[in-house]
């Protein structure tokens, strides 16, 4: 009994103790989103819910805009592209609270100020592009459609233009991470707590999706949990990866980016090629607007520091 | 997502349509599977090493004289 209490805890310090290798991140994510594939599509990212949000948020002001995809508005919990922010959020946010880094973190009002112009500029780059990051940059490379590397192109001159432009913003690295998990380590421990009733929570909200045959809304929100797990835990996030190549001397996140890329498009072009998946699944249109819009976005990013 | 929402009144159609988007490239009809696979893969192991030798290259600059 003792020798399992001392083996529970040295894996989940091991899990939840110190943020992941980069790398590791990497590997794991482009695996999640090749068996996402494979259930059902590619990792689409959070710009398409984004939209539908905004669109509900309009309409309970009175003001009707049509869908950018054409169909019927969902209610944010029966559309998959809304439960697959959901799960990031969620599994981001499990992630933290195992790892007791949840924090509440205040910043001055400019950098707000920033921030919503940054989200502004990436909203507008999103639109551009069809879609956002994970979207239209890292999953469209793994699907070998050619408007993943145009906006690979946009992505990073506005990352390099935004990163001498703007002023360097103070953002929390893995170090920081680390220290605030010890700071908490005896005075926030009820936050393993809180996360675990999340994990339940998810455990429940999937068996009810299966459980009223709303199988793919179930799959989905178990596969994007997954996901934000990995970012979290790993501190891997694209616009980082973008925004350190020019600003900083440190590119770990890229290259982590990198390696998830060239492990997805091997295990993406085996499902294609053998046509267990259709061809043309996530092939997107690649122009000139493909790459204005990844300029845009990331400008964006390195304003809103996310 | 406020921005977002605005695609269509802003495009005028919806995605995938109109004039703006185009059609889908997919790189393995333009280079064949095997060339669209080693170009990709080509472009990233580039990249890969690019920003190493950029990560070198800062490193070897003095503090003092680095820039944003």
């Amino acid at each position: 009994m003792e020798q399992q209490s001392y083996l529970f805890n040295n894996a989940y310090r091991k899990i939840f103790g110190n943020t992941w290798p980069k790398w590791i991140g990497g590997v794991l994510l482009a695996f999640l989103n090749i068996a996402l594939f494979l259930y059902l599509m590619p990792l689409f990212g959070v710009y398409p819910a984004m939209a539908d949000w905004g669109i509900w948020t309009y309409k309970l002001a009175g003001i009707n805009i049509p869908t950018p995809w054409g169909s019927t508005l969902e209610l944010p919990h029966l559309s998959s592209r809304s439960v697959v922010n959901f799960g990031l959020l969620l599994g981001a946010f499990i992630g933290a609270l195992l790892s007791k880094e949840f924090m509440i973190r205040k910043a001055s009002v400019g950098a707000y100020i920033q921030s919503s112009v940054g989200g502004v500029l990436m909203g507008v780059g999103s639109f551009l592009v069809g879609s956002c990051i994970i979207g239209g940059f890292y999953s469209s490379i793994m699907a070998l459609s050619l408007s993943g590397f145009y906006m690979m192109i946009g992505l990073l001159a506005g990352a390099y233009i935004a990163g001498k432009v703007l002023p360097v913003q103070k953002s929390t690295n893995i170090s920081d991470s680390n220290a605030v998990a010890a700071a908490n380590d005896n005075s926030k421990s009820h936050l393993p707590k809180i996360g675990l009733l999340m994990t339940v929570a998810l455990i429940i909200i999937a068996t009810a999706y299966f459980r009223y045959n709303r199988n793919v809304l179930g799959g989905v929100i178990l596969f994007s949990s997954a996901f934000g797990l990995v970012f979290q835990r790993s501190g891997l996030g694209f616009a980082t990866a973008f925004r350190e190549v020019f600003t900083t001397n440190n590119n770990d996140t890229m290259r982590a980016v990198i390696i998830s890329l060239i492990i997805g498009i091997i295990g993406f072009s085996i499902i294609k090629a053998y046509g267990i998946k259709p061809a043309y699944m996530f092939v997107s249109p690649a122009g000139w607007h493909t790459i204005i819009g990844g300029f845009i976005f990331g400008f964006g990013m390195v304003m809103a520091d996310g | 997502m406020l921005a977002g929402g605005l695609w269509v009144p802003v495009y005028g159609s919806t995605v995938g349509t109109g004039s703006l988007y185009g059609k889908g490239i997919f790189m393995p009809d333009m280079f064949g599977w095997t060339g669209a696979i080693v170009i990709s893969l080509a472009i990233l192991i580039s990249f890969y090493i690019f920003i190493t030798r950029l990560e070198t290259g800062k490193t070897s600059i003095p503090a003092g004289e680095r820039s944003l």
